[in-house]
């Protein structure tokens, strides 16, 4: 499907003790090209232009082994055409190099300057083949971006550990860093070519454009740990964070946070019970911590280029910036307990509730001020996300040549949209809807309620004000929308089972979610054959025994006619379910025995096997792979690639 | 203890040092961006930020609903004169009133206030006395960006307020805007009466400084272009012996002249010798760079183009009394078979402003506009020798053969009908009916229907007090603005 990607990759790591000083290097290497396939829609989208827009009917070659031209929904384009000649390629070449030192100036007391940088090249290139149907009005179209990431940080940190009268363990850390980020891009454009070689020297028109993007942050920060005989622990801390991406004024953000935890088994009033609880500990915290913009330059109005007139080029204010803007906050609580039992259970409970305010929102603005935008970045808005999260370990077996680990965790999340902006308590978009005191993403659409067995149209409930709130109709006026679903699921988690039998190590992992919808957005492929019934491509929803045919029929499907004026888009019955149940992970491991090895110079030498979404289990009604976007609308996404991994660890 | 305190102290130092270097470091700016102090600083800057304000008058692709297509045509297509071709969709619904509410009916509400900032941008500036170099040249600069301003305040309080001399301007106008606001602002509307005095104040201002050129300045605005538009707005408020006297230093004193007969119909190309004759502010645009593209007026009045309106029946007869009138040379008729079947050889098409690709100049004020405008408030003072002085001008150069109007038949509603042989398709009709209280009649049945699509009842005749002829303020302005929400225009 012209989808594909190598990469190789080296890392090396050096340290070396001088006295008192230690110094570490590390340095990492990796390149990676990879074939990069549209999604969406577009002639050279495998998913689209094959899986959909191709019907059994059409064929990729003539008889005499040339492209065929037969795909009417495509207006010609022959999509196995368009993969074989069009590309979009990406180099990715990566090096991120570390720099360390490490002085011990006295006791516990230390001192540690690290310095990191990490560069990343990206070069893509997009060609459009003359031949195919994205390229001929182009006359062949080849696209570069030549992207840099360059990331500098440096971190200093001071700390020391000391156990006082061998019951008071401190520990506690003062640090500073900077980090700089700099993002460069060159775009270049050619058409108009005369043959095929796509190096825009031969390019009849080109067309190049650059930018440069900055963000820079400060931070200082201290951390100060307590524990009184492993039995009593508590630590907090505080940070100063300061942001190139807001204003002077709005630019610090103070952030701190606070935890303790009581392992009460330690506690000698539970000395009876500790044979079958062998550890416990109740833990809390609740902190502050805050988001950055994404936004660079958003603080300020700037005056931008490209406002000619008369010949000249003017400047003039091109956005509408906030100098006001300022982090977004989130203060989290968290509740924990943890409990071993027999050495070998072991579960914990975590309890949370996180609430984020100042949230930023592209706020509609007036029109009288003038701006060049109809909205502006502000903070306001407010999310809670609340729930719970269990995890329960055990290790089931445990002898000289045979493991068995097993752990299974399930949480339960609740999202709620708190604040919206301060003047609308909901916002309508598209198919979502965003209201206070409902999930952020809700579908709001009508209530679908079959069909009608007297003429074979879909009905729906008409949830309106009145007495007939249940009652159905075909009539689209009368019925009003609600509040179908939401594409959070109710739960989710994973199930992993680690097995070792002497040299062979096996381990799966299963992943699930419960609850949840997603929404079949390809639209056009939803209305009973109505409007969008494109020549040729065949509406695969349909199942003509399953139809409606007559009246009386209580039949699952509504009748297939062409031009059906009696359909709408915008109804629950597109709701997908998204529980799905999936082997996200086998790996399957060989270990040779250290005994063989050592003569070698070898620590250890381990071949493995792994494969990533072997299976999945998921609703019949489920067209698209269950790990759905996160507003939940459905179209050509790539499903989760099933991949086959080998590899080989060794040790020296 | 002594040295504890102390090397507290110089951490502390060194703390505070750090975080104000620190800010020093963190100060960052975009790539392809300036902030307001690197773009104001010399007048050769302000040159910069003066052109990005003549470029939201003249308007763009993305921006068209104001001297990009939209305020061009909605005087005219609103009248009995113009009318939507059925093929076209942009002009449709202020055509035929089919809109209800403030989310379905068409705006020129943000273009205009965006030029408003620029213009607001640029008066602070040369007001702050801040920026160096020439000082005549910064002021010209700072008195073109009032007239601007005054301009767009202008049209904005003819589009959405009621017309001055129907209840003396004591209706709802529009927010009167002197500085850039910030994003948090929600100002309310000021009524006709206020508008009107601050467009006044602002031109009087502009003119009466002297730092205007009193030379042509063709695609900018000169002395000339502020009191012709001061004349404009005295000729709507009713104020006709100031509208007379302004109208009359342009013509008799302004480097203007109107084109002759012979010329008239070649006149309108910007290649043409004697084009730099008539136009008093013009719009120029000299490439693919600097043009409006496809949506703009010239593009929408030309058959080749949009096709988007055409001249109707009532108004090819109203030419058809003179069939020697000059004024046909900008009229012509259909070249695609299309076009001819539905209206043979009537010539419907306007050619005033010619192809999009010839990147023609746009006249918004031209000198004839003047002469109109001295005669009109020259009959409403009584005054008719030279009402009829100044309307001869304009009928003789029509038909230099013609009869001459007589000083009795120098009446307003003769002006009016020569206004509309003159400014059609300019961006007149729709405001002068208004001021001068007069019906406008599509058709009345069947038989007069001409070209006219069917319209409602509503749409075929009214007068002001249509609730439909002002637009609604815009629905995106009701949802975030509370202050204006409450202060709708009746009827939506």
């Amino acid at each position: 499907m012209g989808a594909g990607l190598e990469r190789m990759t080296g890392t090396a790591n050096a340290s070396h003790q001088a006295g008192r000083v230690k110094l570490e290097a590390s340095a990492m290497f990796s390149k990676t090209n990879q074939d990069l396939s549209n999604e969406g829609t577009s002639f050279a989208s495998p998913w689209m232009a094959v899986a959909w827009a191709t019907s059994p009917s059409t064929y990729p070659y003539e008889e005499d082994g040339s492209w065929s031209t037969y795909f009417p929904v495509t207006n010609g384009t022959n999509p196995l055409q368009s993969l074989t000649y069009n590309y979009n390629k990406s180099n990715v070449t990566r090096s991120m190099n570390t720099l360390a030192a490490t002085w011990n100036i006295w006791d516990n007391l230390n001192l540690r300057q690290s310095l990191s940088y990490d560069y990343i090249n990206n070069t893509s290139n997009t060609l459009w083949d003359r031949r195919t149907g994205d390229g001929d009005d182009y006359n062949m179209l080849m696209q570069r971006v030549i992207a840099t990431h360059e990331r500098l940080n440096t971190q200093t940190q001071l700390t020391y550990a000391k156990t006082f009268n061998e019951v008071h363990n401190v520990d506690a850390l003062l640090g500073f860093e900077t980090e700089d980020y700099q993002y460069a891009w060159n775009y270049i454009n050619g058409y108009d070519y005369p043959g095929l070689k796509p190096e825009f020297q031969n390019a009849g028109t080109t067309a190049a454009e650059s930018g440069k993007d900055r963000s820079k942050m400060v931070s200082y920060l201290g951390r100060l740990n307590y524990n009184y005989a492993d039995r009593y622990y508590a630590s907090a801390s505080y940070r100063m964070d300061g942001t190139s991406r807001l204003s002077r004024d709005n630019r610090w953000g103070s952030f701190w946070s606070v935890s303790g935890s009581w392992r009460f088994m330690q506690e000698a009033f539970m000395e009876n019970i500790k044979n079958v609880i062998t550890d416990g500990k109740l833990r809390a915290s609740y902190g502050v911590n805050g988001t950055l913009p994404s936004s660079y330059y958003g603080y300020n109005t700037w005056y931008s280029y490209g406002w000619n007139y008369n010949g000249m080029a003017g400047i003039a204010e091109g956005n509408a910036g906030n100098p006001e803007l300022k982090w977004e906050k989130n203060k989290a609580l968290n509740i924990g307990l943890d409990l071993t039992f027999w050495n070998r259970l072991s579960m914990t409970v975590d309890w949370y509730t996180r609430t984020s305010s100042d949230l930023l929102m592209s706020k509609p603005i007036s029109y009288v001020p003038g701006f060049n935008s109809a909205s502006a970045l502000m903070n306001v808005g407010e999310l809670k996300n609340s729930g719970i999260e269990v995890e329960l370990r055990s290790t089931n077996i445990n002898t000289k040549d045979f493991i068995w680990t097993t752990s299974f965790n399930i949480g339960h999340n609740k999202n709620e949209l708190v604040k919206l902006d301060g003047m609308q308590t909901q916002v309508i978009d598209g198919r979502l809807i965003h209201r206070e005191g409902e999930a952020y993403n809700s579908f709001y659409l009508y209530e679908y309620a079959g069909v009608n067995p007297e003429t074979g149209n879909e009905w729906y409930y008409i949830n309106g004000d009145g007495e007939d709130a249940r009652e159905k109709t075909e009539d689209l006026t009368k019925v009003n929308k609600i509040i179908a679903g939401s594409p959070d699921p109710v739960v989710q988690g994973g199930l992993t089972n680690y097995l070792k039998w002497k040299f062979i190590d096996f381990n799966m992992t299963l992943t699930y979610s419960l609850g949840g919808e997603a929404f079949n957005y390809a639209t056009w492929q939803n209305t009973n054959g109505g409007y969008y019934n494109y020549v040729g491509a065949v509406p695969a929803f349909y199942d003509i025994d399953k139809m409606w045919k007559q009246p009386g029929d209580n039949a699952e499907l509504p009748r297939f006619v062409y031009d059906n004026l009696y359909y709408t888009t915008q109804s629950s019955r597109w709701l997908m379910s998204t529980d799905y149940l999936r082997i996200k992970n086998l790996t399957v491991g060989f270990t040779v025995p250290t005994n063989w090895i050592k003569s070698a110079g070898l620590s250890k030498l381990r071949a493995y096997f792994a494969a990533n979404n072997l299976l999945t289990w998921k609703s019949d009604d489920m067209v698209v792979d269950p790990e759905i976007p996160a507003d939940g609308l459905c179209t050509f996404e790539a499903p989760a690639l099933r991949t086959f991994t080998f590899g080989i660890e060794v040790g020296f | 203890m002594k040295k504890n305190i102390f090397k507290t102290i110089v951490c502390g130092f060194a703390a505070l040092a750090l975080t104000s270097c620190a800010n020093n470091w963190l100060d960052t700016e975009p790539s392809n961006g300036v902030g307001a102090n690197g773009a104001l600083s010399t007048d050769e800057d302000l040159y910069n930020v003066r052109t990005g304000m003549y470029y939201m008058f003249k308007g763009s692709s993305s921006y068209y609903d104001y001297y990009g297509a939209r305020m061009w045509y909605y005087a005219d297509v609103r009248g009995e004169d113009m009318q939507s071709e059925p093929s076209g969709s942009r002009t449709k619904s202020l055509y035929n009133f089919t809109y209800r509410t403030a989310s379905d009916a068409p705006a020129i509400w943000t273009t205009p206030y965006r030029l408003i900032r620029r213009a607001s941008r640029i008066i602070e500036a040369v007001e702050g006395g801040n920026i160096t170099g020439d000082a005549a040249w910064i002021a010209e600069m700072g008195a073109e960006a009032k007239v601007l301003r005054a301009l767009a305040h202008f049209d904005l309080v003819r589009v959405y307020g009621q017309t001055y001399t129907a209840d003396n301007g004591a209706s709802y106008g529009v927010p009167i805007v002197t500085s850039a606001l910030d994003i948090t602002a929600t100002p309310g509307r000021n009524t006709v009466a206020e508008v009107y005095t601050f467009v006044e104040n602002e031109l009087n201002a502009a003119i009466n400084s002297g730092a205007l050129s009193t030379d042509i300045t063709t695609g900018y605005v000169n002395e000339w272009a502020a009191k012709a538009i001061l004349a404009r707005v005295y000729l709507t408020k009713g104020d006709n012996a100031n509208a007379l006297s302004l109208a009359e230093d342009i013509i008799n004193n302004g480097p203007y002249e109107l084109w002759a007969n012979d010329e008239y119909a070649a006149a309108w190309s910007k290649k043409n010798g004697s084009h730099l004759k008539e136009p008093i502010l013009e719009i120029v645009m000299t490439g693919t760079t600097d043009w409006v593209d496809r949506e703009g007026i010239a593009n929408l009045y030309q058959e080749s183009g949009y096709a988007d309106m055409i001249m109707t029946k009532t108004f090819l007869n109203l030419m058809s009394e003179d069939m020697n009138d000059c004024r046909w040379g900008v009229m012509v008729a259909p070249k695609t078979d299309d076009f001819i079947e539905k209206y043979g050889e009537d010539r419907v098409f306007l050619n005033k402003y010619l192809a999009m690709n010839t990147f023609n100049s746009l006249p918004v004020i031209r000198l004839s506009e003047m002469y109109l405008v001295a005669a009109e408030a020259a009959a409403k003072t009584s005054d008719a020798t030279k009402a009829a002085k100044y309307l001869n001008a304009i009928v003789l150069r029509a038909n230099p053969n013609a009869t001459p109007v007589a000083e009795a038949d120098a009446t307003v509603a003769r002006i009016s009908k020569e206004r509309r042989k003159e400014l059609i398709g300019e961006g007149h009709r729709l405001f002068d009916a208004m001021r001068n209280n007069e019906t406008i009649t599509r058709y009345t049945s069947e038989a007069d229907q001409g070209y006219h699509a069917a319209l409602n009842e509503e749409a075929r005749s009214f007068d002001r007090t249509f609730f439909k002829v002002l637009l609604p303020i815009p629905q995106g302005e009701l949802d975030v603005n509370p202050t204006i929400a409450a202060q709708q225009n009746p009827g939506y």
